[in-house]
C-alpha cells in the first residue's frame, strides 16, 4: 500500500462512506416522521396500532390514549415495552398516567357509592405511582397525586412490626377519609 | 447460655471496630426523596464481609424502599479492611405533619478463613419527614384535585434533519473530490490530469476503424505531452518513466505505444489496428489515467 495508492483510492472509499452515512440518516429520519405522524393521529383521537418495534415515545402515546378512554387493562400490555425502549423517564409518564387513570375510576365508582370498588382501585393507583417515583424520582407530579392517594385510603398493614412503634399502635385495620354519603345535591 | 453468648460478642466486638453511618441533612425529607446513606466499617485483617449478609434490594418497610447497595473496600489504618456500604433508599411515606421516621439498621456478618464470624449492626439513621400539602383542602382546588396527566410530546426531529443534512453536505463533497481526482467534469480540463481525458477520447475513437484508431492515438501523443511537458518521442520514454515512476509498471505496454504509433504513422500503409488492437489501446489509456491519479 504506497501513499500513491492511497491517494487515488481515498476519494471513492469516502464517497462510499459518505452515501451509507447518508442512507442511514435518512431511513432514521424517515422512521421518526412515520412515529410523529402517529404520534398526532392518536393525539387527534384516531385508534391507530402501533408497529410491534414502535418506539417507547409511540407506544407511551398508544397507552396514554387507551388511558384516557379508561381501558386500563390494555394499556397495561405496554408497561414492559415502554421501560425497555423509552427508558425510566418514559415508565415513569407511563406509570404516573396508570395511577391517575385509577385514581379516576375510584373517583367515580365514589360518586357511585360504590366503596367496596373504589379501594383497590386506590391501591393500585398507589402502587403505579410508587412505581412512577422508583423509576424518575423528579416526576413531582406523580409525589403530589401519590400524596392525594394516600390520604383517600389511608392503610396500615399488618406486617409492621418491631420497628414501627407508633404503627404498632395504631388500629390495625382500614382508615379511610372517603365520604360516608354520596356527594352530590344537598 | 448468656455467658457462652457474652464470651462470643467479645472478640467480635474486638474484631470489627467502629460501624458509622453518615448520612444527608436529616429534616425537609419529601415523599419520594431519595437519600444516600454511607456506612464505614473498619475490620481485622483476614476477616471478609459476607455479602449474603447484606439487605436486598427492595422494600424495607411500607413506605421505605432500598434502591440500591453498593460495597467498596479500602485498606484501614491498623492494616485491616474498611468497607464502604453505600445503601440508596426512597421514602414514600406520606406525612400529615412533620415527624421523625427511622431507616432500621441491618446486620452485617464478617467472616475469617477459620470460620469464626462477626457480626454488626449497622446503617440505623432517622429524619424528619415534612407534608406536601396541608390537611385542609387548598383555596380554591377541588376536593381531590389531581396533577393532570403526563401527556405524549410529539418527537422532535430536529437532530435527524441536521444528520440528514450533514450526510448529504458529505456526499457532495465526497463525490466532487471524486469527480476532481478523476477529471470528470467539471474538472475536465484539470491541466494536471492529461491521461484522463485521453482516454474518454480513445475510449469513444478507438473502435471507430483506421481513422478513429489515429486520432486515438493523437490524442494519447498529445496527453504524453502535457504530461511530460514537451513533444515526447518513443526514445524519451525511459527517462519519462524515471520522473514519473508511477508510469512504470506500464512501461512495456507504453513502448509497444510508440512503436506502433511510429508503424502507423511513418510506416508503408501498414495496418497500425493490428499491431496494436482497439481494446489494447483503450486498456493502455485508462490504466494511465489510473495510474495518473496515484502521482
Amino acid at each position: 500500500m504506497t501513499l500513491g495508492t492511497l491517494k487515488s483510492a481515498l476519494p471513492p472509499a469516502l464517497l462510499l462512506a459518505a452515501l451509507v452515512a447518508l442512507g442511514v440518516a435518512g431511513w432514521r429520519l424517515h422512521e421518526l416522521r412515520q412515529e410523529r405522524a402517529v404520534i398526532q393521529a392518536l393525539a387527534e383521537n384516531h385508534d391507530v396500532q402501533p408497529a410491534d418495534d414502535a418506539s417507547g415515545a409511540v407506544l407511551f402515546a398508544r397507552a396514554h390514549y387507551l388511558l384516557i378512554r379508561n381501558r386500563i387493562d390494555e394499556a397495561q400490555g405496554f408497561s414492559g415495552r415502554i421501560a425497555e425502549r423509552g427508558g425510566p423517564e418514559l415508565a415513569a409518564r407511563f406509570h404516573y398516567d396508570v395511577g391517575n387513570a385509577r385514581v379516576r375510576r375510584a373517583l367515580a365508582a365514589m360518586d357511585a357509592s360504590k366503596i367496596d370498588q373504589a379501594i383497590p382501585e386506590v391501591r393500585l393507583a398507589k402502587d403505579a405511582y410508587r412505581e412512577a417515583l422508583h423509576a424518575d424520582p423528579e416526576l413531582w407530579d406523580a409525589r403530589y397525586n401519590l400524596d392525594v392517594a394516600m390520604r383517600l385510603v389511608r392503610d396500615f398493614p399488618e406486617l409492621e412490626s418491631g420497628e414501627e412503634e407508633e404503627v404498632k399502635a395504631q388500629p390495625k385495620k382500614l382508615w379511610t377519609d372517603l365520604p360516608g354519603l354520596p356527594r352530590g345535591l344537598p | 447460655m448468656a455467658a457462652a453468648a457474652l464470651l462470643l460478642a467479645v472478640p467480635a466486638s474486638a474484631q470489627v471496630r467502629g460501624a458509622e453511618t453518615f448520612g444527608p441533612r436529616p429534616f425537609g425529607v419529601l415523599l419520594g426523596d431519595v437519600f444516600t446513606l454511607k456506612t464505614y466499617v473498619d475490620v481485622d485483617a483476614g476477616f471478609r464481609l459476607d455479602p449474603s449478609s447484606l439487605p436486598k434490594v427492595g422494600p424495607v418497610s411500607y413506605s421505605l424502599d432500598l434502591r440500591r447497595i453498593d460495597v467498596t473496600d479500602g485498606p484501614a489504618p491498623n492494616g485491616g479492611v474498611r468497607y464502604q456500604i453505600t445503601a440508596e433508599y426512597q421514602t414514600f411515606y406520606s406525612a400529615l405533619e412533620t415527624k421523625e421516621e427511622k431507616v432500621p439498621p441491618f446486620t452485617l456478618a464478617f467472616a475469617d478463613g477459620a470460620g469464626k464470624r462477626a457480626e454488626v449492626q449497622a446503617g440505623r439513621w432517622s429524619y424528619l419527614t415534612s407534608p406536601l400539602r396541608p390537611i385542609a383542602s387548598v383555596s380554591g382546588e377541588q376536593q381531590y384535585g389531581l396533577r393532570p396527566d403526563a401527556a405524549p410530546h410529539s418527537i422532535s426531529l430536529r437532530r435527524a434533519e441536521i444528520l440528514t443534512g450533514l450526510a448529504g453536505g458529505a456526499t457532495l463533497l465526497a463525490l466532487a473530490l471524486l469527480a476532481w481526482s478523476r477529471a470528470w467534469p467539471p474538472f475536465h480540463r484539470r491541466p494536471a490530469r492529461p491521461f484522463a481525458a485521453a482516454a474518454r477520447a480513445v475510449r469513444k475513437a478507438a473502435g471507430a476503424g483506421e481513422t478513429g484508431w489515429r486520432a486515438a492515438a493523437l490524442a494519447l501523443h498529445r496527453a504524453f505531452d502535457a504530461a511530460a511537458g514537451k513533444r515526447l518521442f518513443g526514445d524519451d520514454v525511459a527517462a519519462f518513466i524515471k520522473t514519473r515512476p508511477a508510469f512504470a509498471r506500464h512501461e512495456a505496454a507504453i513502448a509497444a505505444f510508440f512503436d506502433a504509433s511510429r508503424r502507423a504513422f511513418f510506416g508503408e500503409g501498414t495496418n497500425a489496428a493490428a499491431a496494436l488492437p482497439p481494446e489494447q489501446l483503450t486498456r493502455l489509456a485508462r490504466d494511465l489515467a489510473s495510474a495518473e491519479r496515484a502521482t
